[in-house]
């Protein structure tokens, strides 16, 4: 396996964030049922307003927020096979292609395995923390905007907590101070506020 | 004996079904080429042959004998051009014809890389005609391909019928590359880590770039994530910065660092060069490689192999006439409508010209721009070439061979056979819309 260099770290940051996404996004909103609006809501809790295209089709759809996720999470694992191994890229090779069929009936799976091929097989701490704080992070944001418990919240900032405090490097990948001001909104159970603070979560400055 | 006759037909061996499933398994790896399509680069999977292109023990043995001996004959070649300059002076060379070479670089004059070899990766170009192997190129800058051929092995031992027919047929094992590559990378480092040098996406072999890194356990690295310091090359590791000691750069030795060569280029290192003339990094393959993979010098190469070692050379070039020999040019200009003009400064295919299909004022003006230029070109013979069946029907093929250069000089056991898109098509190159095959070669 390849050593890590600090754009490869902050790929596997995205990497993880983006599969998170299309994992979370998928599981919710096939768990939803199809009448009664909420399928709309859920899309519109995303800002995606529903007036126009049927909530299916904004979040599973070609251009749907789903695909996008899969989309990017292979637009950065495709650049990491030298950290993460081929066949962890290809989960997201193979999901992009059955996804853009519309099929996603394996889309968990693929998840699963990738973020489990990523733990098992990335030996640099740093690697596998940054996977870890991406998926974390997108936790965060995804939760909160679908009114999470405030524990379930604070099990994911602890899972982030320790993911920074594993590597130094991804510790300054990251905000601390974005990271308290999420943890003070958490607790204070201002939802909003949370889904505000975690879109500061990964340092502007790391590059610098 | 197994030879190509008597081996079981790889057909037999996997069934239709078996083919579909091999080629669905190379393109789960990704195996992806990026082509110009209306002038924007788009990736797209690299068209695939499940048929192998199967060689013989015997025949890849005088294959390998004669690419050791040419590759051996050019790095000495470039190790004499870059010092004294024998080969030269004593004219088997003519030093206009080598120093005008835009693959030379007099930046390297009097710099000698580790090992004192120049190309530690080649990828010498082949084809067969009428039962005899021809060399038509010498690509020693930044030969690409190998990972296709690998990911089709490697793709082939997800598929239960690898281990029950494949072992025990005595196909020799292609995926020890990555490990022959390593062992060369350890053999010239200069102390520290080994990276490779990647422009990125854009770059049409970005599949063999991060392909490789992952065979090799190469950083792989653009230009921002290294830097120079006293000399001395450094990657931005992700919790420490490492000193590198190998630098496999996948981007042309003029761009690879523009503080040394002029060239505003953001996929190069400044300083690059001069860490690498102080000795303290390795470049595989060295600065100055592209001045004996130029067209023109390649029509050289038999004199360069019997100058240095003495010896015919045991491959030989198609047969090729430089315009800047009178002789040469006079034979160019009576017999142009069944050659192949090729400019000296193209690759992948490009600037490739089958004089018998232009019309004869095309023909015309081919040879004025070859009068005005003519280190420029090169002429050959056409050599009808052979055709390998693929799924499209028989097409025209040619074979990549890899060698590697250390302490030793190793001939991979396999190579990149590539075929043309269209049948009785020359042009077999992946800018061309050519697919692959893998290579076996069999071991008894």
């Amino acid at each position: 396996m390849g050593i890590v260099s600090i754009s490869d770290l902050d790929k596997l940051f995205w990497a993880g964030r983006y599969c998170e996404r299309a994992l979370s996004l998928y599981e919710r909103f096939t768990s939803l049922p199809r009448n009664g609006g909420v399928r709309r809501d859920f899309a519109r809790n995303l800002g995606v307003m529903c007036d126009i295209v049927l909530p299916e089709e904004a979040i599973l759809g070609r251009n749907g927020a789903v695909f996008a996720a899969v989309s990017s999470w292979r637009d950065n694992a495709v650049e990491l096979r030298h950290i993460l191994g081929t066949r962890a890229v290809m989960q997201a090779e193979e999901c992009v292609e059955e996804a853009e069929s519309g099929l996603y009936e394996l889309l968990a799976v693929r998840c699963y395995a990738f973020f489990g091929m990523a733990g098992d097989r990335l030996l640099d701490a740093a690697a596998r923390a940054s996977v870890e704080a991406g998926r974390m992070c997108e936790k965060l944001d995804v939760m909160s905007r679908f009114g999470e418990d405030i524990s379930v919240l604070m099990d994911a900032l602890e899972r982030l907590k320790e993911a920074m405090g594993e590597s130094g490097a991804v510790k300054r990948l990251m905000s601390e101070c974005a990271v308290k001001a999420t943890e003070g909104e958490i607790k204070a159970g201002n939802l909003v506020a949370v889904q505000a603070a975690t879109s500061h979560l990964r340092a502007d400055e790391f590059y610098s | 004996m197994l030879n190509e006759s008597n081996f079981f037909a790889p057909s037999v061996m996997m069934s239709g079904e078996g083919d579909d499933r091999l080629m669905r398994a190379v393109e789960r790896f990704g195996a992806r080429f990026s082509v110009s399509e209306g002038g924007e680069y788009v990736e797209r999977n690299l068209p695939f042959d499940p048929e192998p292109r199967i060689i013989s023990a015997d025949e890849f043995g005088f294959l390998e004998r004669g690419l050791r001996q040419r590759v051996l004959a050019l790095n000495l070649f470039l190790g004499d051009v870059y010092t004294k300059g024998r080969i030269l002076r004593d004219k088997a060379v003519p030093a206009e014809f080598a120093l005008s070479s835009g693959g030379f670089l007099p930046q390297a004059v009097g710099v000698s890389p580790p090992l004192g070899i120049y190309a530690n990766i080649a990828g010498i170009d082949l084809v067969k005609g009428e039962g005899k192997w021809y060399v038509l190129e010498d690509n020693l800058r930044v030969p690409s391909g190998v990972s296709y051929p690998l990911t089709a092995r490697k793709a082939l031992e997800t598929l239960p019928v690898y281990d029950a027919d494949m072992r025990s047929s005595g196909i020799e094992d292609s995926l020890y590359y990555g490990r022959m590559l390593g062992k060369m990378f350890a053999e010239v480092s200069q102390g520290g880590i080994c990276a490779l040098l990647t422009t990125g996406k854009s770059n049409c072999a970005y599949y063999e770039h991060s392909f490789l890194a992952e065979a090799t356990g190469c950083a792989l690295c653009r230009a921002r994530d290294l830097f120079v310091e006293d000399d001395r090359l450094y990657f931005k590791g992700a919790d420490k910065i490492e000193r590198v000691g190998v630098l496999y750069t996948r981007v042309d030795g003029v761009y690879a660092d523009p503080l040394a060569f002029g060239r505003s280029s953001p996929f190069g290192v400044p300083g690059l060069f001069s860490a690498y003339a102080s000795g303290n990094v390795a470049v595989v393959n060295a600065f100055g490689c592209g001045v004996a993979d130029d067209k023109g010098l390649y029509g050289y190469v038999p004199k360069i192999i019997e100058y240095y070692l003495g010896e015919k050379a045991i491959l030989e070039n198609a047969p090729t006439y430089l315009p800047t020999l009178a002789e040469d040019m006079a034979y160019i200009s009576e017999n142009i409508s069944r050659l192949v003009i090729k400019s000296v400064g193209d690759c992948g295919g490009h600037g490739v010209v089958f004089a018998g299909g232009l019309a004869e004022a095309e023909r015309q003006e081919l040879l004025r721009k070859i009068e005005r230029d003519p280190r420029g070109y090169i002429a050959q013979e056409m050599i009808d070439f052979e055709t390998l069946p693929s799924r499209e029907g028989n097409r025209k093929a040619d074979l990549r061979a890899f060698v590697v250069s250390g302490k030793d000089i190793e001939v991979w056991k396999s190579g990149l056979t590539r075929y043309a898109r269209e049948a009785d098509e020359f042009i077999v190159n992946s800018s061309h819309g050519g697919g692959f095959k893998d290579t076996w070669v069999l071991s008894r």
